[in-house]
């Protein structure tokens, strides 16, 4: 136990610590999609869908049946009154004839579809786009408006799946397809979920070799492998090393999958944990009847699993390298490699395709085998070290 | 001395591994685009439309459908470019200029404003000289539909640029660090030639880095152009109207600052990216030299890479973001596509490349000067 705990010591130096957090801040705002919400382009319409899909989620649970339709149909004359109240105040609109909704979704249209337009009309369309789309506080009754339409689009249909595939659905993929309530969970939810666990793995990845690289080359330049090679306590402290690498990355995954779960809570997402797995525009889950935050865990364990275990690779490799050059080299090529991997195995894991004539469940199961792979390969490793000569180190 | 450290550098096998895994991943990514299923016959068939050199595989086997096929291109090709020949005639940069302020939100205020609206102007100017010398004219694949400048001179340049840099960096980290690992440091540091000799192999790593990067660029350009024939394609300006392609969702020709051609263009581009890497390298001997450790370095240096391109996305609307671009050193980098031609709005004006390169080696030089310093002061 105390050689574990010193050779944790030994793995976070705490100048690659410090390089470590700089990292995935910067990494964070980079290229994670939470730090960025609420904004627009997350398979959103604008920054204000998700928002709020948050408050029907507060107003009505996390799901609505159709029984209830009509309170999204009350929410939506709330809405359409308030920018009643605008649009009266409005003196551009009000000049143009312009004094109800009605008289605006018209006129609107009657502007698109003309094929020329003369100066005022143009300067009409400028302010009705002012007025529906970049106004702060109209702009955003629109989008909440539009939201509330993406969801009423899903009542009675099935959504995505023909009548003709309808018929060669069983029982359950049937009553799968066809529900009698929608689940308040917005895409972008999802989106921003799976696009940042594919950076997530990318950062856990590459801590990993950082860490273990810069461990394993310092042992082997400090010229102490012989001498643990030399007796029988030595000789198994490889294995120690072995398990300290695995613990090493267990702690930055579950800190780093820890702190990226946290952010869901500043950022408004934590209420959509309770909803269930799949929304109007998206339902292809395996899993929809688990519920999102369900859903986030199970998907966390996987990138996990795979990290961690994962780690035992990055071990044998960092035990290749000779001197830092060819770690960064190894680390490179083998990271990009671990990389790919993760990324096409988490693609669309719990999704269900049909009419592929693969196993739903083929990418979870290759996450188990990569597992299982990683622990027989650590298993020849420990006896491999057990058996050597001293001249082999 | 810098032969023998040169030697030593290009002995490193495991360089050469990461070379070819680079390799791989280029000629992948031009596959993807230009070389999979029927995508290369289809770029030979454009290239014989556009040289008027006819289908030698038609002519040869004389088969109805490959002549049809064909004709089918060649009439394409005349409705693209009858399609775009209007794309000079109402330019103006001013309008482009108001657009992008509104799509992007950036505001610039005052003086800079006035800045800014001066380099449009010239800019308008140069596409009056384009229209005055017909450089509009000119075959060349249809930017809108091929992308060939957006890829050549956007990804695959991008990825190429990181590669590179990377490919300097560890070869001047090995050669500067190789005493330190095969702990020989002391006896070379016993003698005076031996104090010396860290000029000579900061020198040779950033030769054989040089080397190195050219044989990595040769070797992917080479693919390319196998790819996406350029034959007597060469002579036609990067502001030819087919070569247009859209950008931030308006389609609008490439205004270079001056009369390029396709040929100088691309000279024009490995000689700024050589010179990039060559900035690389001289950041990378000053960073060992602080650190003295080829670890650490790689790590510090691709972090501040990192930050400054985070840096980079913060504007203020004024004079600053100027500055702030000319002694960034990941500007060439993020605009990328857009070299030697209408791009950033801060960088609307000639030359910036350049100034951009000047004041990153001054950067660096000072860095590697000053790393230099603090590695004898220790010594001593």
């Amino acid at each position: 136990m105390i050689i574990l705990l010193k050779e944790l010591r030994k793995i976070f130096d705490i100048r690659l610590v410090i390089g470590i957090i700089v990292f995935t801040v910067l990494i964070y705002n980079m290229f994670m999609e939470i730090t960025r919400h609420p904004c627009g382009g997350q398979c959103t319409d604008s920054s204000y869908d998700i928002p709020f899909a948050a408050k029907l989620v507060d107003e009505f649970g996390p799901k609505i049946e159709f029984d209830e339709w009509y309170k999204l149909e009350n929410k939506e004359k709330q809405i359409e009154e308030k920018i009643e109240k605008e649009i009266a105040g409005n003196e551009i609109l009000n000049s143009n004839g312009i004094t109800t909704l009605k008289e605006l979704y018209e006129k609107k249209n009657e502007l698109y579809e003309k094929a020329s337009l003369n100066e005022n009309e143009k300067l009409l369309e400028k302010k009705i786009d002012e007025f529906t789309l970049y106004n702060e506080k109209t702009g955003k009754m629109f989008f909440e408006l539009q939201h509330l339409e993406n969801i009423k689009e899903f009542r009675g249909i099935i959504y995505g799946v023909s009548k003709k595939d309808v018929a060669k659905l069983d029982n359950r993929d049937a009553k799968r397809m066809t529900k009698q309530y929608v689940s308040l969970l917005p895409e972008g939810v999802l989106y921003i979920f799976e696009e940042d666990m594919k950076y997530m793995s990318a950062l856990i990845i590459i801590i990993s070799f950082v860490l273990i690289c810069a461990y394993q080359i310092r042992e082997r330049l400090s010229g102490v492998m012989p001498l643990y090679v030399s007796t029988k306590v030595g000789r198994k402290i490889f294995s120690v090393q072995l398990f300290a690498s695995i613990i090493a990355v267990l702690i930055v995954s579950a800190l780093q999958l820890g702190i990226y779960t946290l952010m869901y809570y500043p950022k408004g997402l934590a209420i959509f944990w309770s909803c269930e797995n799949w929304s109007c525009a998206r339902n292809s889950f395996l899993f929809d009847g688990i519920s999102f935050g369900t859903y986030m865990f199970i998907f966390e364990m996987a990138v996990l699993m795979f990290c961690v275990f994962g780690a035992i690779f990055v071990y044998c490799i960092a035990r290749l390298a000779e001197n830092y050059i060819w770690g960064i080299i190894f680390s490179i090529i083998c990271g990009t490699g671990m990389f790919f991997t993760v990324k096409n195995l988490t693609y669309e894991m719990f999704d269900y395709e049909l009419n592929t004539g693969m196993s739903v469940y083929i990418k979870p199961i290759m996450i188990v085998i990569i597992c299982v792979a990683m622990c027989l390969i650590a298993k020849i490793r420990i006896n491999r070290d057990k058996a050597r000569d001293i001249y082999q180190m | 001395m810098i032969l023998i450290e040169m030697k030593r550098g290009f002995k490193n096998i495991f360089l050469w591994i990461l070379i070819a895994f680079f390799l791989v991943f280029n000629f992948l990514s031009i596959f993807e685009n230009y070389a999979e299923n029927d995508k290369k016959n289809e770029m030979s068939f454009m290239h014989s439309v556009m040289t008027g050199t006819g289908s030698s595989s038609a002519k040869d086997n004389q088969q109805k459908d490959e002549i049809a096929l064909y004709s089918e291109v060649e009439k394409a090709y005349i409705d693209y470019k009858e399609q775009f020949s209007t794309l000079y005639d109402n330019l103006d940069m001013m309008k482009i200029l108001k657009i992008k302020e509104a799509k992007t939100g950036y505001k610039p205020q005052g003086e800079y404003k006035n800045f800014i609206e001066k380099n449009y102007k010239k800019l308008q100017k140069r596409v009056e000289q384009i229209k005055k010398t017909n450089e509009y004219e000119g075959n060349f694949y249809p930017g809108n539909i091929y992308k060939t400048h957006g890829f050549l001179y956007g990804k695959l340049k991008r990825s190429l640029m990181i590669q590179t840099a990377i490919i300097m960096m560890l070869s001047v980290f090995y050669l500067l660090d190789y005493e330190r690992i095969n702990k020989t440091r002391d006896i070379v540091l016993a003698s005076k030639r031996g104090r010396k000799v860290a000029i000579d192999k900061a020198v040779a790593g950033i030769m054989v880095g040089i080397i190195d990067s050219m044989l990595l660029m040769t070797l992917t350009y080479v693919y390319y152009f196998i790819n996406v024939p350029y034959k007597n394609l060469w002579n036609t300006a990067v502001s030819a109207v087919v070569m247009a392609e859209s950008r931030m969702q308006m389609t609008y020709p490439f205004i270079t600052f001056w009369d390029m051609t396709e040929r100088k263009y691309f000279i024009a581009t490995v000689i700024v990216m050589i010179l990039f890497i060559i900035a690389v390298g001289l950041c990378s001997v000053g960073i060992w030299f602080i650190f003295e450790n080829s670890y650490f370095s790689f790590i510090f240096q691709c972090i501040i890479y990192l930050l400054m391109m985070t840096i980079i996305t913060y504007s203020w609307c004024n004079f600053f973001d100027v500055i702030r671009l000319l002694i960034n050193p990941v500007t060439l980098y993020c605009t990328g596509g857009g070299w030697f031609m209408e791009n950033d709005m801060a960088l609307s004006f000639a030359n910036n490349e350049f100034y951009c390169l000047m004041v990153l080696f001054f950067e660096m030089g000072v860095l590697s000067a000053t790393g230099y310093c603090k590695y004898r002061r220790r010594d001593k």
